[in-house]
């Protein structure tokens, strides 16, 4: 454990010294992964569909905040949507106008959340955001990103999947039924509203629990949230009828569970056995506290010898050092 | 001699105004009434804008419908039913909108104190 926490000390270090660097790394890597995975899924339009595009957008994104990789992601959906068919650009730029202008005004810093949940749902860990979001941001409004990334996700695999008969149009097609075709993708879609309401219910208690000012909050909060996520899968597969590939969905919820308990190592590691309970009172309120210390461990301090002057010691001065202490 | 205390609250005074400071000094400088009455007004324009684009859906999504019952519907109870949904709709957003602001202007007059009781002790020092 004391390795562990040491290396964790050092990791801290590291990112505190050079977190400027470290944060525009971070966001240009996110960015790369968004735009890749979105050109792999959904790459329509050859000239955004390409490494070079990935890497520019990258870098420019790595000096700007974290939520223009939301805006970009969604302006790439869009171009790419466009190149498939005007109806399909039109209904997806229509439901992301409504998100935008009912939600991320309550939580502007939590949007990269909904550009991360599609790429997290297409490496098959979707079962990971709601710990992020739940044990990670301020506000519990960020169960609207993960539920918006949810909803993108199934809404974009679906057009992926109908792209052939979205980017023909027959005799008798007019846009007004493509864009039927388009919105009963995602009405339709039983999985997609059950994997919403997981997500939903997943964030709330995680975010509820972890707040608890009782022991082990945290590890509570973790396995609400592992469980909520493997039984409504489940469940709600059975009452809506969808299949569910379950060992997957066991090894997705046991991987991700996994890493927010590495989440809770870096963030909120206490030593429940040294928790102290005080009391105290002033003019106005009485004061019922308790101290829970954070479980560190002292560095080992380096000895720095010094065998040089400042003055200019050339080699004869030592050799001649030397022959005098003979 | 270096005045080692006042260093440590100067850094945390000018790492608040880089940070949230902006955001909370600029919700501060309403009255409480004031910040609720533009959040809302805010909400109620966003969900009017928000409603009008998911009527155009709806309104593309049923076009055949619609223009089958075109001469025979009763356009009065149809207005009055989308008013009734809409108003429902914005009901309900505007009730979050005004917890979200109360409990943003809590925070952020919590926040503004700490921050001038700090300044307070700077100066004192």
């Amino acid at each position: 454990m004391t390795t562990f926490l040491e290396i964790k000390e050092r990791i801290k270090g590291f990112c505190s010294s050079f977190d400027i660097y470290l944060l525009a790394v971070v966001r240009a890597i996110l960015m790369f992964i968004v735009v890749n995975t979105i050109n792999s899924e959904i790459g329509f339009d050859s000239r955004f569909n390409s490494l070079t595009i990935a890497v520019l957008i990258s870098l420019v994104t790595a000096f700007l905040p974290v939520n223009f990789i939301l805006v970009v992601a969604a302006l790439l959906i869009l171009i790419h949507l466009y190149a498939l068919a005007l109806p399909v650009a039109i209904v997806a730029a229509c439901f992301m106008l409504v998100i935008f202008l009912l939600y991320f005004r309550f939580s502007p810093k939590s949007g990269y959340l909904a550009a991360l949940t599609p790429v997290a749902n297409i490496i098959g860990m979707p079962y990971l955001m709601p710990f992020c979001a739940g044990l990670m941001d301020e506000n519990p409004t960020s169960c609207i990103s993960v539920v918006s990334g949810t909803f993108f996700y199934y809404f974009l695999k679906g057009v992926k999947a109908n792209s052939v008969s979205l980017s023909t149009m027959g005799e008798d097609d007019t846009i007004i039924s493509k864009i039927n075709e388009t919105v009963s993708q995602i009405t339709d879609n039983r999985e997609m509203i059950v994997m919403m309401v997981v997500m939903f219910a997943a964030v709330i208690v995680i975010w509820v629990l972890r707040r608890r000012s009782f022991d082990h909050a945290w590890v509570y909060a973790i396995a609400s949230g592992a469980v909520i996520q493997l039984l409504g899968v489940i469940i709600g597969a059975n009452i809506q009828n969808f299949s569910v590939n379950i060992p997957g969905l066991i090894l997705g919820v046991a991987i991700s569970t996994l890493i927010a308990f590495g989440l809770q190592f870096f963030f909120f590691n206490l030593d429940y056995d040294r928790t102290q309970r005080v009391q105290f009172e002033d003019d106005d309120y009485y004061y019922y506290v308790k101290a829970v210390p954070k479980m560190t461990v002292a560095m080992g301090k380096k000895d720095i010898k010094t065998y040089a002057s400042t003055d200019d010691i050339t080699r004869d001065d030592i050799v001649e050092e030397l022959r005098e202490d003979e | 001699m270096i005045n080692e205390k006042k260093i440590i609250n100067m850094t945390k005074l000018q790492a608040f105004e880089d940070t949230e400071g902006k955001k909370v000094f600029s919700v501060v400088s309403y009255f409480r009434s004031d910040y609720i009455s533009i959040q809302l007004l805010k909400g109620f324009m966003f969900y009017s804008v928000a409603a009008i684009v998911v009527l155009a859906m709806w309104g593309l999504f049923n076009m055949e419908e619609f223009m089958e019952s075109i001469n025979t519907m009763d356009y009065l109870e149809f207005a009055k039913d989308l008013l009734l949904r809409y108003l429902a709709g914005l009901l309900a957003y505007l009730s979050v909108v005004y917890i979200y602001s109360v409990t943003t202007y809590s925070r952020a007059r919590k926040k503004g104190r700490k921050y001038h009781r700090r300044l307070k002790e700077v100066s004192k020092q």
